[in-house]
């Protein structure tokens, strides 16, 4: 059993086990070709796919982004690539530990009873989401990351792969002594099968895990799917071996985290395995809808990209052909030169791959990058609701005399996440009104006040309690138009128009099913310059019930 | 500088640019001269409509046709105050407010003006002052800018729900002097006074038409009118134009309740001596036809219905 603290680079570890073991050179070189030509590939492991991603993980943490859209994309390749069945598959995004263990308890069922029919089998468990203090956090609910790894070292399966993308995720290999490392090989100590447990994370066990709207993902998910997809196919073979995939996503995943504010992201692995040959995780080969770059196409990096987000990357060797699977769909392709862009639509079609031919790529600018990010298309969010308000003006002689206390009704339109995080940015209209009297020194008259305010927030969220309850606070602009009619006069109606800037402060309550109840106050500032300028001010209290679509 | 803080400075100036943009139309003292002025419904006779055409009272009618005259006179002017008071101020002063100039409508060569001043008046219990106004006129080639005045009236507030008492004195003869189209006909002249602070509500006023050729004095008619809260009036006017030879010129004295149902007493005052004492009288039901009427003027008297109908007693 080999029980590797961190793998020494390919070439490295061929020198070294030459030196040791020289009795046995003709051996290893023979295990090494047969490593090289006898992959454990798809046909010869039944698989099961445990893929779980949640975007929240408890009151002390900041919602992620994308992972459950990384689990969706994960499951998709596996299903798709990775000759998983759909039975075979659970995808549990956003569900708690119970949930997750729940599933696991069936897929390790299902792969016992494979087992005893004489299978050879691969328990895949993969998980997008929060991890703090030695857990993972699904949502409110922590999972021991020690009890998990119990369970599946004694899980049925032959081969069990953990592959964790999450902050400080390092710590699952940690205690085999995991480092960072740019790539690592899986080689048989002799045994007839592989076995035994690899471990992947994505970030070492003091890094946080960077996600990114341009590819609407996180990076190490981003690019280990990208890389299994095809792009990691180093030796050409048609199939993505599990050090080629940890090598893509070491690689891309570093250079490009190294350029972000938190700094590079180091994904870690670690294994505990037996046997003899590489395990392949994936073999692209046999889906036949792909996007080949032929091997006359410059060298360089293609990004394919669907709805402005890097759906796939090609890493393309010179004089070398690349392929990489993908579903049917039509993707434009990018490729980045000095001074420009080279941009073009490919379309895959069901059934048949698709050969990018450089000769229809355009030459575009910068400024018409295709890629656009994923914060509008995936974290925007809209709510729609209902309020009723009770509006007051701060003084006295303005409540009695020009604008009384008064009742409004209205809706909101509210747009979460658009320009930032946890900012949200709405949009109201509100009608009310009330009766009052007006008392001057030559007349009394009673009269009917009404006001119709149309307003735009932005306000910034702070949410606590699983995002069940959230305070915010923000500005508001509001245009009010503000009216009286005196009855039984010949007096016309009196109105005053303005916009009124305040600020907005309350707190929402999220019940499930998308309903918020919401208590919200307000207070503005009016300038009334009727007659001379009055600096006035008002507040506001309002009840609300909202849905967010 | 990120996109955030741009627009949030962004934000910030265009609110507190925007907040500086407020417009209304009116003020609560505006509203002090604008109730400084007559409305329609203080000095308007208001007498109830019938429920029917058919055939009703002589003395109904003949006090229909004339509150509809009456009416239209005042109309005439009230709907130039109407017209002013329909827009904000254009100039305010301490003590004084000014709608206009604006277009005469039926006139495009003309503009007029409303000019309304508070002046002390230490007879006004209470308040220590009064609203003084007037309506001018003025020709858009007239490079002198003279305004001619039209009318000019006074208001005494009563600082209650009701109003107070008013006057104001209409001159047709200036602004005809100055080259006015015209529309106004004969009318020369208006005088009413009127009071709107306390039940009954009362309206005096006298018109008086341009002399004809020949008259020494123009033609001048008084007019009376009481209105109670509960929606019963009187109206008395004089009627010239005999109903018969005998009969030059006639009072009328009518009455009547919320509900229409009235009652006309009619006396010579002009005609021949005989006739002074006559008395014709008509009573009418809230459906105008008559219940009851007596006939003087022509020989012999003749009465039909019962005066016990009557709504009102004999004068």
């Amino acid at each position: 059993m080999l029980n590797h603290a961190r793998p020494p680079p390919r070439a490295h570890a061929r020198a070294g086990a030459a030196a040791v073991l020289a009795p046995l050179v003709g051996m290893v070189a023979a295990l090494v070709v047969l490593t090289a030509t006898c992959p454990l590939y798809a046909a010869g492991l039944h698989r099961f796919a445990l893929v779980a991603g949640n975007d929240t993980g408890g009151a002390d943490t900041r919602p992620l982004l994308y992972a459950s859209a990384d689990a969706r994309r994960v499951h998709d390749l596996f299903t798709q690539v990775g000759e998983v069945s759909g039975e075979d598959a659970h995808l549990l995004l956003n569900r708690n530990a119970n949930d997750f263990l729940a599933a696991l308890t069936a897929l390790e069922s299902r792969a016992a009873i494979a087992s005893s029919h004489g299978e050879r089998t691969a328990l895949i468990v993969y998980y997008s989401g929060h991890a703090k203090d030695g857990d993972l956090r699904l949502g409110e609910s922590h999972l021991p990351l020690g009890a998990l790894k119990a369970r599946l070292s004694k899980a049925a399966a032959d081969v069990r792969i953990g592959i964790f993308d999450s902050c400080r995720s390092g710590v699952v290999s940690r205690t085999k002594g995991a480092r960072r490392a740019p790539a690592f090989e899986i080689e048989a100590d002799g045994g007839a099968d592989t076995r035994g447990v690899v471990y992947l994370s994505s970030s070492s066990f003091d890094e946080d895990a960077q996600e990114s709207d341009l590819i609407g993902g996180s990076y190490f998910s981003h690019h280990l799917v990208n890389g299994l997809r095809g792009s990691a196919d180093r030796s050409g073979d048609g199939r993505v071996t599990l050090d080629e995939a940890y090598d893509y996503a070491y690689v891309r995943t570093v250079a490009e985290t190294a350029e972000t504010t938190a700094g590079a992201q180091h994904p870690t692995f670690s294994y505990d395995l037996k046997g003899n040959g590489d395990l392949v995780l994936t073999e692209p080969s046999r889906r036949r809808e792909a996007i080949v770059v032929p091997a006359s196409a410059p060298a360089g990096v293609y990004y394919v990209i669907s709805a402005g987000v890097i759906a796939a990357e090609i890493v393309k060797p010179a004089r070398s052909e690349r392929r990489i699977a993908m579903p049917p769909g039509t993707y434009t392709i990018k490729r980045r030169l000095a001074d420009r862009l080279r941009v073009g639509e490919v379309r895959v079609k069901g059934g048949e791959p698709v050969t990018l031919d450089e000769s229809r790529l355009r030459d575009a600018p910068f400024t018409d990058d295709p890629v656009k990010g994923a914060r509008r298309e995936l974290g925007a969010r809209v709510s729609l609701g209902v309020f009723g308000s009770v509006q007051s003006f701060l003084d006295a002689p303005t409540r009695d005399s020009l604008f009384p206390p008064t009742g409004l009704v209205g809706m909101e339109l509210a747009v979460r996440d658009f320009l930032r995080r946890d900012w949200v940015w709405a949009f109201d209209v509100a009608f009310g009104g009330s009766q009052g009297t007006l008392s001057r020194p030559t007349v009394t008259l009673p009269f009917q006040f009404s006001e119709l305010s149309l307003g735009t927030s932005m306000f910034a969220e702070w949410p606590l309690f699983d995002r069940r309850l959230v305070p915010f606070l923000g500005g508001r602009l509001a245009l009010m138009v503000l009216g009286r009619t005196f009855d039984g006069t010949e007096i016309p109606k009196q109105f005053f128009a303005t916009f009124s800037p305040g600020l907005v402060a309350g707190v929402r309550y999220q019940f499930a099913g998308g309903f918020s109840a919401v208590a919200r106050s307000r207070v503005h500032y009016l300038l009334y310059n009727v007659e001379g300028n009055r600096s006035l001010g008002y507040f506001e209290f309002a009840g609300a019930l909202s849905y967010e679509f | 500088m990120n996109r955030i803080a741009i627009f949030s400075v962004v934000t910030l100036a265009a609110a507190a640019i925007l907040a500086n943009a407020g417009c209304g139309n009116y003020s609560n003292e505006d509203i002090d001269y604008q109730t400084a002025l007559p409305v329609r419904s203080d000095v308007v006779v208001k007498l109830p409509q019938a429920q029917t055409i058919n055939d009703p009272a002589k003395y109904y009618v003949a006090t229909r046709d004339v509150v509809k005259l009456f009416n239209g006179i005042l109309d005439l002017f009230l709907g130039i105050i109407d017209q002013a008071r329909a827009q904000p101020p254009s100039q305010r002063f301490e003590d004084m407010r000014v709608w206009g100039p604006f277009n005469d409508d039926k006139h495009s060569d003309w503009q007029i003006r409303l000019v309304i001043g508070r002046v002390p008046d230490a007879g006004v219990t209470g308040l220590g002052f009064r609203f003084e106004y007037r309506i001018e006129f003025h020709r858009r080639t007239d490079a002198s800018g003279r305004w001619t005045l039209l009318l000019r009236g006074r208001f005494a507030p009563s600082g209650s729900a009701r109003r107070g008492d008013g006057s104001f004195v209409v001159d047709t003869r200036p602004l005809r002097d100055a080259g006015f189209p015209g529309g106004f006909d004969d009318l020369a002249a208006v005088d009413m006074k009127y009071q709107t602070r306390d039940f009954p509500v009362t309206v005096a006023a006298t018109i008086t038409n341009l002399a004809r050729p020949g008259e020494a004095t123009p033609a001048a008619a008084n007019y009376s009118y009481r209105e109670q809260k509960d929606g019963s009036g009187e109206f008395t006017f004089v009627v010239h134009g005999g109903a018969t030879i005998a009969v030059q010129a006639y009072e009328v004295q009518s009455r009547w309740l919320g509900s229409g149902a009235g009652r006309a007493d009619v006396r010579v005052t002009e005609g021949l001596a005989v006739l002074l004492n006559a008395r014709e009288v008509d009573c009418w039901g809230i459906d105008t036809r008559t219940t009851y009427s007596r006939r003087d003027f022509s020989p012999g008297t003749e009465r039909t219905g019962d005066e016990n109908t009557c709504a009102f007693a004999a004068p």
